[in-house]
């Protein structure tokens, strides 16, 4: 998504952040400058329709909501919050004492926690092994990394910024081997990371028997029963919603099966608007190169269009991958 | 607390919803602004249902004329709305009859011009397509963006992980609304734009 040519300059002119001089001298350039006037009126109109919402919300209140219950005094509600603080001022004695009464309580507590309790024992044995009561729920990926699989590089940052913490780089760096597919494959699934919970970012107030299959398949995601996952939502659907399509994706890329993932994360980065749009378009890149050399030209594609863009959210994973790749 | 004036203004100038919607109000519950309106449009040939409808209008380019600076403080901002509402009704009825003749010195000369500050109803009926094509988090943004709000307060109240991330959702929203007026020929031309 490139950033329209003049837009801070436009932005500040109807934006009155421009000196009258300054101003003068836009409106010249404007006028001899035809794509300078089109993306000045393509501007302007956005304003207007930002000025319109306002004007719908300030008729809903009129028309509803100021009837009901008119907006409250902005300054009343501050002249009560000085009144409590006044009340504290005038109190000022009797706060001082509950507070040196309540140092000395605090002060007689720690010390006699310190008096009695006793250092835990130290223990120099091997810590006990717990054997699971059931098998582990956690599907194993298909193509897994060993700790000994020679990785060419490790990300410095992780994938998902917001979610993931910071992965320490303490792999040490080899002479990359030639690119196979089995290196795009295990590259891939370095860079994966799990998105983050699933069904928390479902709203359900739901009791847990009338849980929907979306919100049961993200628990699955999120607990790693990919397969479960997949099941339960069944095989893709023209109505699909962008969620059900991203638990998906996530399920398909996790079970190996990277084409059906690539077309359930391509929905979603198709349309920015949609919940997850930019996380869909990193997992497609990585679905992507899971499939190299067969998806070169898509890979390369969108690898370029996110290493250019300056909103993405992955600008510099995707260039760190376009230079790892290359 | 005296209401003034200049309060007023202040408050409809601040950016802050709370502020806004109370100054607004001072105006819109005045009983005897909106008598004085219904009785203006009634003797003008209105009807009471019109009175309402270009009185709420008119506190909507009321309140966006403040909050872009336009009133010159040539007059109490009793006179101002009541001025509003005056090129507001010849508004209204052109909608209605587009040969109603615009005159001047209904205005008493207290205010410049306001009409140009209506938006036309074919404008407005273009713009509102392009505003249903947002969801309602959209909209929202844009609203608080309009409302000049910081990125770092629209981040806490709509929950982006940080105020970079506002602003970039606040591009897309916009960048969204940009590709609807695009895909619409008609209002492209109508604004005169070769795209």
């Amino acid at each position: 998504m490139a950033k329209p040519l003049h837009f801070d300059k436009i932005e500040a002119y109807l934006t009155g952040q421009l000196t009258d001089e300054e101003s003068l001298q836009f409106e010249k350039e404007a006028a001899n400058d035809q794509q300078l006037a089109n993306e000045l009126s393509l501007q302007r109109l956005e304003h207007d329709a930002m000025e319109r919402m306002l004007e719908q919300e300030l008729k809903n209140k009129m028309a509803s909501s100021w009837a009901a219950s008119p907006p409250a005094n902005p300054f009343l509600e501050k002249q009560e919050a000085k009144v409590v603080q006044l009340d504290a001022r005038k109190n000022w004695r009797v706060l001082r004492i509950a507070a040196a009464i309540g140092g000395v309580l605090l002060i007689t507590a720690l010390l006699w926690r310190l008096t009695n309790n006793k250092p835990p024992a130290i223990v120099n044995e091997p810590p006990k092994k717990e054997t699971p009561s059931e098998p582990p729920t956690q599907e194993t990926p298909p193509i897994t990394v060993p700790e000994e699989t020679e990785i060419v590089e490790t990300p410095d940052e992780p994938v998902n910024k917001k979610e993931q913490p910071k992965q320490e780089n303490n792999k040490t760096e080899r002479p990359a081997p030639p690119p196979s597919q089995n290196n795009y494959l295990a590259m891939a699934e370095n860079l994966y990371t799990a998105p983050s919970s699933q069904a928390s970012s479902l709203k359900s107030g739901d009791a847990p028997s009338e849980k929907s299959a979306i919100l049961q398949a993200a628990e699955a995601l999120d607990e790693g029963r990919f397969k479960e996952a997949l099941t339960l939502l069944g095989p893709p659907a023209a109505d699909d919603q962008s969620t059900e399509r991203y638990i998906r994706g996530h399920a398909y890329f996790k079970t190996g099966k990277y084409g059906a993932a690539a077309e359930e994360f391509k929905i979603i980065a198709a349309d920015e608007f949609l919940p997850n749009y930019q996380e869909a378009q990193w997992y497609l890149l990585l679905s992507y190169l899971a499939q190299l050399p067969t998806t070169e030209k898509e890979f390369k594609a969108l690898a370029n269009q996110l290493a250019n863009d300056e909103y993405s959210d992955y600008q510099q994973e995707a260039k760190d991958l376009l230079e790892k790749v290359q | 607390m005296e209401i003034t004036d200049q309060l007023l203004i202040e408050c409809i100038q601040s950016g802050e919803a709370k502020k806004r919607d109370w100054a607004l109000y001072q105006f819109y519950s005045d009983g005897s602004i909106r008598a004085w309106a219904t009785n203006y449009i009634k003797s003008q040939g209105g009807k009471e249902e019109d009175a309402e409808d270009v009185f709420q209008e008119a506190i909507c380019v009321f309140d966006r004329n403040l909050r872009q600076g336009r009133f010159e403080g040539k007059s109490t901002l009793k006179t101002y709305l009541i001025s509003i509402v005056k090129w507001g009704w010849v508004t209204y009825r052109r909608k209605q009859d587009p040969l109603t003749e615009l005159k001047f010195e209904q205005m008493n000369g207290t205010v410049e011009s306001v009409e140009a500050q209506y938006f036309s109803q074919e404008k407005k009926n273009l713009v509102d397509k392009a505003i249903d094509a947002l969801d309602e988090r959209c909209q929202e943004l844009l609203r608080y963006y309009k409302m000049d709000y910081s990125m770092k307060e629209i981040q806490t109240l709509l929950g982006f992980s940080s105020p970079e991330m506002a602003k970039k959702q606040a591009y897309r929203c916009r960048s969204r609304l940009r590709k609807v007026f695009i895909d619409n020929p008609a209002l492209m031309e109508a604004l005169n734009i070769n795209i």
